[in-house]
This record gives C-alpha cells, structure tokens and sequence, in this order.
C-alpha cells in the first residue's frame, strides 16, 4: 500500500528570519566596500572607504565643523517645520470643518501644492532677502502642504457615526473638535508629519547648496567643490542621522498620543 | 412623559430629480415606561424613524414631540447604536463618561459615582481599562448601553443593538436587556428586524411594511417579559411571531430580490 503524507504547501510564505540578518548584510556591504577601496581599483578621490569617511566624520567633528554646520541646519528645520506644521494643521482643520473654508480655501491649496517648492526659492530671496528668513520659509512651504492635505483629508473621513453619537449626547461643537475630530485625525495628521519631514529635509540641502555659507547642505557643496570625497561623505551621513533622528521621534511621540492606534 | 409621533412622512432625494419616500403617515403614541418594538424588512424606514425622533433628522412633514405635565426643560434622549459607536481611543470607563462630559451633566465629583453604577449594572466591573478593540462584541455593547443609561434619559433610543452579535452573545444580551430594562423601566423605542427579539422584549410590537413604510399592524404582548421564556407560553409566543412573519415575509423577500438602484 502506498502512503503520501500532507505536505507543508505555506511554508515559503511562512518562513522568517530572525533580526540579526539585517545586521549580518549591512556589515557584508561594508567589508566588500572596504575591500573594493583597499585593492586600489577604484580611485579614493570617487569613492572614499567607510574607515576613511568615518575618519573625516571623527575629525570634522573634534574640529568644531560639523556641530557648527548642524545648529545652523537644525534651526532653519526645526523653526520651518513649526511654522508649516502649525498653519497646514490649522488650515486643514478649519477647511476639514467649515464648508465655507472647505470651498474657498481648498482650490487654492490644491492648485499650488504640485509646484515644486524650490522653484520658489530666488522669489523668496527676492522678498525676504538672503538671509535665514527665506530659507525657514521655503521648509515651511514645504511643510505646510503635506500636513494641511493631511490633516484636511483626516477630518473629512472622521466617521459620521461618532459625530452622530456627539450629537445625540448634545456635544458642543468645540467639544466634538476637541474629543472626537481630532483624536480621529490624528494617525492620518501624523502620516502627512512624516511626509513632510523627507520634503523638509530635501528643501533644506537643497536651500543650503544655492543660498548659504553654513549649514550642511552647504558643507557638502563644499567639499564637492574641493574634490574631498571622504568629508563630503561624511556629510552624507550626518544628513541620514537627522533623517532617521527625526523619523525617531515621530515615532516615539506617535506611540504617546496614539496609544489606541493598533498597528 | 409620552412621546408622540404625529403623522410622520419622510423622503429622500434619489437622483434626478426624483424623491424616494421613506415613511408614510407614521403615527405612534410611547407610553411613559413602555417598551415599543419597531418590526420590518430591511428598507421599511425603522432606523429613519429612530433618527427622526433623535433630532438627528428634520422630518419632510409631521411632528414629534414630548407631552406630559411633569415635562422638564430639557429632555434627554440616549441612543444605543448598532455599531456601539465607541470611541477606540477611550477606555471603558472614559466611554461611558463620554455622554456626561459632553453634555456637561454632573459636577464631575459626582460623575464617577454614577460611572461606576453603571459599570456595575452593566457588567463592566474589571474591564474599566480595557480599549475598545480589545473587548468581545457583546462586551461593547455593554458599554454602548452604560453610555446610554449614565445620562440618565427620559427615552432610550435603541437601534438593532445586537445585530452585530453571534446567534448565543445575541440571546446572551436580550435576557440582559430584560433584567436591566426591569431595573430601569425607560420609554424605550428599539428597532429591530429580529423577530423573536421583538417578541421577547417588548411590551407593543409594531409592524412596519415595506418602503414606503407604514404601520401595518400593533401587536400587544401582555406575558410579562420575565417569564417569556418560559415552557408553558411557548405556544402562545410561537403565535405571536407566525403572525408577524405573516406580515413580513411578503416585504421580506420583496428586500431580498431588490437590486439596489
């Protein structure tokens, strides 16, 4: 008598691997990195090895350079971000709420939200001068279109059945904004911070390599003129850390005020 | 206290131009501590009614309105959703404070002794932490209905609260519903498209027909609820829901073929 046993069929779908592998191919990228630097096949002038950025990275920072580079660029961010943040919530809130607002308001930002914000940048220079103001306002552009479609959007989809429940309990209006609208809103107010987080970063290099003597934007457009790889590199990786920094705590201030929201 | 429901219609736009009616000619008096069933085939309008008597919707014609001599300013009218209408990011307890909060109705030193009763009658006790999603859909409704009860009503709107439900949590709840409604004894206007639910609940059942809706039928239930349950008025139960399904079943599977415009 023959005998077949069941097989598996899911286990290709099933299959995990555990955390450390992540690790384990990340240090595989730079051994080989390394190695392809060391054999002397490719000039360090176009590729410098990661011993060698990290070196400049140690120095640049013993030197004073990189943290004076990164206060300039962390408040040009950190002052564009809330100013944008703080206008795009309010905008869309009210646009989210009022008919009013909501047709009035709405055409406008939807018709200037798909020009690239840096084309604006010489009007700004223009306007605000050279100096910090026009570069805060173009992150603050940047950031204001994401988090006001957010937000907007967010309010538009609050349930009608929560509303429904507000009322029957005679809610005031500020109260239902205030417990109902915005809790609601808040995971979809939260995705445009992080859209607008890559757009603020993005602006940021970008204004610092056409409008600005400090910063890191510009300490990369530096040493790309110089030809010096390795500090230009460095440079890079600064700009990833702030990234990831702010991607933190995003995250981290999420997981506080959305405790409900289940992943 | 009486609600009156006085000649209700009510319509909707359906698209060029036209008007889908809804209700016809609804006129239905709630006693004070009456519990009415409203009984019809999806489409019949029993949950437009129940909004209409809410306030969440002006009615295209007739009034409602409360008479009584003993009438307060302000009255109260709670409603139980079907879909509990929580708020995910409230616990328990902060759902069921949800009503008297908004609507500013106890100091708030005296807001969680009243909280705490209702969890109590409800059920609730030990779960006051606990989130929404991380309740059974019969543990939800629970705290739809303290919601409701906390703020003390003078009608208690309920629309097909335990639809949501399997088949045992539902049966589970109904026997619920009958000891808490003994406590209580609210005016209670609930909607239904369960029969038996109807028939084991309520002191009238009124018979809804097909859109447009109209009152077809006003069926008295005069067992008293406690003992519904009960072997020797099986008979007479299974009578009052062939009767009922003799009126439904036609507009039942007229619902049921309907392809939706």
């Amino acid at each position: 008598m023959k005998s077949y046993e069941v097989q598996d069929n899911m286990r290709r779908w099933r299959r995990r691997y555990p955390a450390y592998v992540s690790l384990i191919a990340l240090f595989c990228v730079l051994a080989l990195w390394e190695a392809v630097c060391r054999s002397g096949a490719v000039s360090p002038l176009f590729l410098p090895a990661p011993t060698a950025i990290l070196a400049a990275l140690v120095d640049m920072i013993a030197d004073g350079e990189i943290g004076d580079s990164l206060a300039a660029s962390l408040f040009r961010i950190a002052a564009g971000f809330a100013a944008g943040a703080a206008a795009g919530l309010i905008t869309g809130l009210v646009a989210g709420t009022s008919s009013l607002a909501d047709r009035a308001a709405m055409p406008i930002v939807n018709a200037l939200y798909p020009i690239p914000k840096i084309a604006l940048l010489p009007l700004f220079i223009l306007w605000l001068g050279i100096g910090e103001l026009s570069k805060v306002t173009i992150i603050a552009m940047g950031v204001f279109f994401p988090i006001a479609m957010n937000t907007y959007s967010g309010v538009k989809n609050v349930d009608p059945l929560l509303i429904r429940v507000a009322v029957s309990f005679r809610a005031g209006w500020l109260f239902t904004m205030r417990h109902v609208v915005l809790p609601y809103a808040l995971p979809m107010i939260f995705a445009g911070f992080r859209i607008a987080a890559g757009t603020a970063l993005l602006l940021l290099v970008a204004a610092e390599m056409i409008a600005a003597d400090k910063g890191i934007g510009a300490l990369i457009l530096h040493y790309g003129d110089l030809m010096i790889t390795d500090r230009l590199m460095a440079g890079v990786i600064v700009l990833s850390l702030l990234g990831l920094l702010f991607h933190l705590f995003l995250t981290v201030l999420e997981k506080r005020l959305i405790p409900w929201h289940r992943p | 206290m009486q609600l009156v429901i006085d000649h209700i219609c009510q319509s909707f736009p359906a698209g060029g131009g036209r008007v889908l009616p809804v209700l016809e000619d609804i006129s239905l008096t709630l006693r004070e501590e009456e519990f009415v069933a409203l009984v019809g085939p999806s489409g019949c309008g029993k949950s437009t009614l129940l909004n209409l008597c809410a306030g969440l919707l002006p009615p295209v014609s007739g009034s409602i309105r409360f008479t009584g001599d003993d009438l307060t300013a302000e009255l109260r009218v709670s409603i139980v959703f079907q879909e509990t209408g929580l708020m995910p990011w409230r616990n328990v307890y902060d759902n069921i404070a949800f009503g008297l909060e908004a609507g500013h109705l106890l100091p708030p030193a005296e807001r969680d002794e009243r909280i705490r009763h209702y969890i109590r009658l409800t059920g609730l006790s030990g779960f006051e932490k606990a989130y929404p999603h991380q309740l059974s859909g019969g543990m939800r409704q629970r705290v739809g209905i303290a919601r409701a009860l906390a703020v003390r009503p003078d009608l208690l709107l309920m629309d097909e609260p335990f639809s949501a439900l399997d088949a045992q949590t539902r049966l589970l709840m109904q026997e619920e519903l009958v000891s808490l409604w003994e406590k209580t004894r609210l005016t209670t206007l609930y909607v239904t498209h369960n029969i038996r639910e109807a028939v084991m609940l309520a002191d009238r059942v009124v018979l809804l027909s097909r859109r447009p809706g109209r009152v077809k039928d006003i069926l008295e239930i005069r067992i008293p609820r406690a003992e519904r349950a009960l072997p020797e008025h099986s008979a007479e139960i299974a009578g009052l829901e062939s009767r009922i399904w003799s009126h439904i079943s036609r507009d039942a599977r007229e619902a049921m073929t309907e392809v939706q415009p």
